[in-house]
This record gives C-alpha cells, sequence and structure tokens, in this order.
C-alpha cells in the first residue's frame, strides 16, 4: 500500500487533532448517580422510572410545569426552562430565575435534544399535546407527561409534581387551599338558577373557547355558563349571530388577544346584549400569567369570576386572597399597589 | 350569438341578486323566512306587523355588511385574478402574485404584535402589501427592463420572502397568546364586518374595479404582445401601471379587510372564461360577476356548514382547489 506522504500527513495531522480535542475539553458535568430507581404513573397513564432522588429538572416544553415547580417549592431544581417563564414579574418573585438556563424551543414547542442533554436532566416534563421529543426517553431521560386541561387534572399535576419532587406535604397543603376555595363557590352557586351565561373572548373578539378548553372549565368552576360550552377544538370562531343569539350576560376577555372591552361596548350591533346592556364587558385579570389558562393563578380566575357573576353569593376579598395565594404557593406578598393594578385591569 | 354573451352578463347580474337574497335568509341567529320578508317590506311600509329590533340589527347590521363585503371582495378578487392572467399572459397568476398577500399578512401579524388591538391591524395590512409590490417593481427594475416575466419572478421572490417573514413572527410571537390571533387572521374572515368597514374599504375597491371595466378593451390589446401593442399606438407601460397599481389597492384593501383568501382570484376568471370566453370586453365584467356570487357562496358555507365560523381561506382552497382541477380536466387541448 503506497499512499502519498501528503494524505498520511493530513491523516496524523487529524488523529493528532482528535486527541488533542479530546484531551482538553473538559469531561462531561457529572450525572448524579441515582441510588435507587422509583415508578410514577405520569398523567398519560405511563408508568416512568426515574431516580428516587430527582435534582436537576428541565421543564423548557411545558412552561406550565416551571409554575408547577415553584409551587411545590422545587424551584431550585430547575436547571432548564423556557423563555415564557421569565417576564417582569416573574423575576420580582423570583430574581434568580434569571440564572436558570433556557434552552432553544422551536415554534411548535420542540426543544433542541442536545441542548436538554447538556443540562443533565434527571427528569423532563411534557405536555401531552406539545411537542414530543420524543428522542429523550430513548436517551435515557425519564420523561412524565402532565396534562392540566382543566382545574381537578391541575391539582392532580400539583400532587404528581410534588410526589415526583419529595415534596408530598406541600402540594397537598396547596390543593387544600385549592378545594376549600371551590367548594366554597359549589356551596353558594349550587342553588343559583339559571346560571349567569358567560362569554369568553380569546385570540380575538370572535374567537372563543370550546367546551374542551380551560376557560369553559374557569367558567363552570365559577358557577356559569360557557355560552360556547357546545363547541369543540380549543378556539373556535364564531360570528355576531351566535352572540346574538346567546345573549351572555357575562363577557370576559383574555388580556392576550386583539379584543377590547370597548369593542364589545361600543359595537351598536350588540347593545341588546345584557352584558353589554349592564357594562359588564372587562379584561380578565393577569400577575404573573393570565388567569383564565392553565396555570396555577386561574384558581384566582375562577374566585374573580365567581365574585363577579354572583355578588350576593360570593364574596371573596380579591385584595386579601391575591396576597395570601401569592404567599402561600410563590413565597411572595404582592405590594398594595400592585394588588391595585392586578385588580383595576 | 352575438347577444349571448352580454346575455350571460345579464344573467350574472341576476344569479349575484339571488344568492345575496337567499344569503339574508341564511345564519346562526334564527329568523324565520317571514320574519325576514317583512322586515324587507317594513320601511316600504307593506307590512303592518313591525320587527322586533334584534332581528332588525341581526339582518340589516350583520348579515346585510357582510353579504355586501362578500360580494366586494369577491368580485375584486375575481377581476384582479382575470387582470392579471391577461397582464402576465399566464393562466396560473392570481392577484397574490406580487406579493400583496405576504406582504399584508405580514403587516397584520406584525401589528398584532405589536398594537394588539384595533384598527393598526387592518392599516399595517394595507400599507405593507402596497409595500411588498413597491419592493417587488424596485426588484424588477435591477434587471435593465422590466418585463412581466422579470416581474412575475420578482413577485415570487418577495412573496417567499414575506412569508418567511411571517413565519419568523409566528416563531416569536407567544405561542398560547399571540400566535392564534395572527393564524386566525391569515386564514381570511368576514365574521365581524360591519357597516363602516363596508364605508370604509368598499368604495376604494369599487373604485378600483370600475377603472378597471373601463380599461378592458385595451386588455385584449395587451393580450398580443407588448410589441404589438406598441405598435398599435398603446402606451403599455402606461397601461400595465395602470392596471398594477389599481389591482395592488384592490388587492391590498381586500387583505387588509378579510384577510388572506386564496384561490378566488385564481378559480374565478376560469370559470368566467368558460362562460363568455376569451375576450377582456366581456371577460372582466363576467369575473367580477362571477367573483362575487362566488364569494357569497363561500361564505355561506362558511356560516352554515359547522356550529362554528370555518375561516374563509380554508373554504376557498377546499372549494377551489378540487374545482380548479376539474377545470383543467374540462380545458380543451390547446390550440397553439
Amino acid at each position: 500500500m503506497r499512499g502519498r506522504p501528503v494524505q498520511w500527513i493530513l491523516i496524523s495531522l487529524a488523529a493528532a487533532f482528535i486527541v488533542v480535542v479530546a484531551l482538553v475539553l473538559p469531561p462531561g458535568e457529572k450525572v448524579h448517580q441515582a441510588t435507587s430507581t422509583c415508578e410514577i404513573k405520569d398523567m398519560a397513564g405511563k408508568v416512568v422510572a426515574l431516580p428516587c432522588e430527582v435534582h436537576r429538572v428541565v421543564s423548557a416544553m411545558y412552561p406550565i410545569a416551571t409554575q408547577l415547580m415553584i409551587l411545590v417549592g422545587a424551584r431550585e431544581n430547575l436547571v432548564g426552562i423556557s423563555d415564557y417563564d421569565v417576564n417582569a414579574v416573574m423575576r420580582r418573585i423570583w430574581p434568580e430565575i434569571e440564572g436558570v438556563p433556557r434552552p432553544g424551543r422551536s415554534a411548535g414547542g420542540e426543544v433542541s435534544v442536545e441542548e436538554i442533554l447538556a443540562l443533565a436532566p434527571d427528569l423532563v416534563f411534557r405536555h401531552m399535546h406539545g411537542g414530543s421529543n420524543g428522542g429523550l426517553e430513548g436517551l435515557g431521560i425519564p420523561s412524565i407527561v402532565l396534562c392540566l386541561e382543566n382545574p381537578e387534572a391541575l391539582m392532580q399535576g400539583i400532587l404528581l409534581v410534588g410526589e415526583v419532587m419529595q415534596r408530598r406535604e406541600r402540594a397537598v397543603m396547596i390543593v387544600e387551599y385549592y378545594r376549600d376555595r371551590l367548594a366554597f363557590i359549589r356551596e353558594h352557586t349550587r342553588q343559583i338558577e339559571p346560571k349567569k351565561r358567560v362569554y369568553f373572548a380569546g385570540p380575538h373578539m370572535l374567537s372563543t373557547a370550546g367546551g374542551d378548553y380551560y376557560q369553559h372549565y374557569v367558567i363552570e368552576y365559577a358557577g356559569g355558563h360557557n355560552v360556547a360550552a357546545s363547541l369543540r377544538g380549543g378556539w373556535c370562531s364564531v360570528s355576531l349571530e351566535h352572540l346574538l343569539e346567546w345573549n351572555p350576560d357575562f363577557i370576559f376577555i383574555g388580556n392576550y388577544g386583539t379584543a377590547r372591552p370597548e369593542d364589545f361596548l361600543e359595537d351598536k350591533r350588540l347593545r341588546d346584549i345584557a352584558a353589554v346592556k349592564n357594562g359588564d364587558v372587562t379584561f380578565a385579570p393577569y400577575y404573573i400569567g393570565s388567569w383564565d389558562v392553565p396555570t396555577p393563578e386561574s384558581i384566582l380566575g375562577i374566585m374573580w369570576l365567581a365574585n363577579r357573576l354572583y355578588p350576593n353569593q360570593v364574596d371573596f376579598d380579591m385584595a386579601s386572597e391575591i396576597r395570601r395565594f401569592y404567599s402561600l404557593c410563590y413565597g411572595y406578598t404582592p405590594s398594595a399597589d400592585e394588588v391595585r393594578e392586578v385588580l383595576g385591569r | 350569438m352575438k347577444g349571448q354573451p352580454s346575455r350571460t352578463l345579464w344573467l350574472l347580474v341576476l344569479l349575484n341578486v339571488l344568492v345575496a337574497g337567499l344569503s339574508m335568509f341564511l345564519g346562526r341567529y334564527h329568523i324565520p323566512g317571514r320574519e325576514v320578508l317583512q322586515a324587507f317590506a317594513a320601511p316600504l311600509h307593506l307590512s303592518p306587523e313591525g320587527v322586533s329590533p334584534i332581528v332588525s340589527t341581526v339582518l340589516f347590521h350583520v348579515r346585510l355588511p357582510r353579504i355586501l363585503m362578500a360580494m366586494v371582495v369577491g368580485a375584486g378578487l375575481g377581476i384582479t385574478g382575470a387582470s392579471f392572467q391577461g397582464v402576465f399572459r399566464n393562466p396560473l397568476v392570481s392577484p397574490y402574485i406580487l406579493g400583496v398577500s405576504s406582504g399584508g399578512g405580514f403587516g397584520a401579524a406584525l401589528a398584532i404584535l405589536l398594537f394588539s388591538h384595533g384598527h393598526m391591524i387592518q392599516v399595517f395590512a394595507f400599507v405593507f402589501g402596497i409595500i411588498a409590490v413597491g419592493i417587488t417593481f424596485f426588484i424588477a427594475r435591477l434587471g435593465y427592463r422590466v418585463t412581466t416575466y422579470t416581474l412575475v419572478l420578482a413577485g415570487v421572490v418577495v412573496g417567499s420572502f414575506f412569508t418567511a417573514l411571517i413565519s419568523l413572527l409566528k416563531y416569536v410571537a407567544d405561542t398560547y397568546t399571540k400566535l392564534p390571533a395572527i393564524v386566525f387572521w391569515l386564514m381570511g374572515s368576514l365574521a365581524s364586518v360591519s357597516m363602516d368597514d363596508v364605508w370604509q374599504t368598499a368604495p376604494l375597491i369599487v373604485a378600483g374595479i370600475v377603472i378597471l371595466v373601463m380599461l378592458r378593451w385595451r386588455f385584449n390589446v395587451l393580450s398580443l404582445g407588448t410589441h404589438e401593442a406598441q405598435r398599435l399606438g398603446v402606451n403599455t407601460t402606461w397601461l400595465y401601471g395602470v392596471i398594477i397599481v389599481c389591482s395592488t389597492v384592490i388587492a391590498s384593501s381586500i387583505v387588509a379587510v378579510a384577510g388572506i383568501i386564496g384561490w378566488v382570484g385564481l378559480v374565478v376568471p376560469h370559470l368566467s372564461r368558460m362562460l363568455v370566453g376569451a375576450d377582456h370586453e366581456r371577460l372582466l365584467p363576467a369575473a367580477a360577476l362571477m367573483g362575487s356570487a362566488y364569494m357569497l357562496v363561500v361564505d355561506g358555507v362558511a356560516r352554515v356548514m359547522s356550529a362554528q365560523e370555518i375561516p374563509l381561506g380554508i373554504v376557498t382552497a377546499i372549494i377551489g382547489a378540487p374545482f380548479f382541477a376539474y377545470l383543467l380536466k374540462r380545458r380543451p387541448a390547446p390550440q397553439e
């Protein structure tokens, strides 16, 4: 075999380069050696084997999981979150969140598998319908699917995250707080007939939550009736004629869409709708995030809505409830100004 | 034989009146047919019974503006489609070929991200639609001469570029909140059109349509080719300019008020050509009338077919694409 000298020189250089790189690169971060493995059933019904002691958690694929981690008191274990988790309010509540890595995320919710591997997680949280990132399991990283599409499921999710993170007692305490408030509303609105009819405007004025979306449950848990309950498929487009036929008593609007209360109140075509006649058209409150989406804060959204729908039967003192909720769940008490701002919107 | 095509035009007018009338009966809010008729009779004092305010709101402030806007939008898309197919001498060209829809879509998405509320969405959609076509011209001029060929290519380039920008905005937009608003907007809808919208947008579109219809004889000269047309003493640069400006203003206004409604501008000219032939003198008015009726039917389907509103862009594509395939099948073998 007569190789040309140039070839041999190139091959030796390449080999030398690889050796040098291998020597210079720092060894990969030591993954915590789990002493024992536990099994737990996730919300997709799958039994997941994971270390009994979980230290490094990535929630980047499902931002709500970040909130649940904070809620159960395991925020120090977050090693990968998403951009959606960090905003001005969150920085006030937990300034250190700025230092938690945020792996790149595609529009579909998929996170780069390599970036996640680099974070050396013991566990990742995933969303049932979000990006699959199915490859993670094959790489030996346990993943737990959360499905939080109604308040009951949200509470199950809190308990599950609490269990996994060994914060069971705290999770149970928070869920008890939820159950207590929900029971109060149910107790005081059960007898009311007919229920107040509620319309929720999502991404735009004529886009509403069907019976399978979280906002539907917010309305129903608050003792109201979602006028769009029979529709299915997440955000549903409707027409002005739907609104006229439904004739809702109360209209509230997600703070993230293009609609404003004025759009309803000043539209002459809608002037005969009960909510417009009574001026009961308003933005849904928000603090860390919106109170109408599947986050821990939605309990406040349910309480706020019940207050607005049935002022004679339900009388939460929202200002003190807000302070209580955030101090209990997030270890942070909003200032009087902040509370005023949230409720004034 | 000579009178037949103009009779076809009158039949199309009649068709429009019929479909528009029928559309007044269709909708989510249930109004018995008798009441609809009463509501129409009321202003004429033909009927002794009054009509409830809610019924008259639904009929005259919800359905009527929607019907009028559907007609104007359909007519605009039909005639700009036919004009562009004539000007570019290419049957696959649609009103969006110069980048209006991608530019307009980008403008709307940008406005949704920046302001989230109000009329800025329509203003941005309109302005960026025009800007996109402006850029198309600029790129086409980079070659030594603007030809219909370089224009179409530049339009494809600009369209792709703005489509990429739309994707970028969608990527940046919050998945849970802003993204659905952008997606809905891009799919097109007439669900919230009010009489004010009609007054604000329709005059501009109608003016554009009227100018194009007035120019209809000159289209035939253009279809002979630029050189032939110039030899016949037609100032082709000026003519192209007027046609493209009118079509762009029409298409931009449509995108601003109704979102991106595809396929209508492609299918309707072909359908019209089957009815009245390739002579632009009849083709242009026929495309406008046909487009208007077609859009009324599509919007009717969008309203009635399911419990929710179906975005128009979806309906036009689902009806339009197979229909277009059918037209291709029926097309006689090319003569050339």
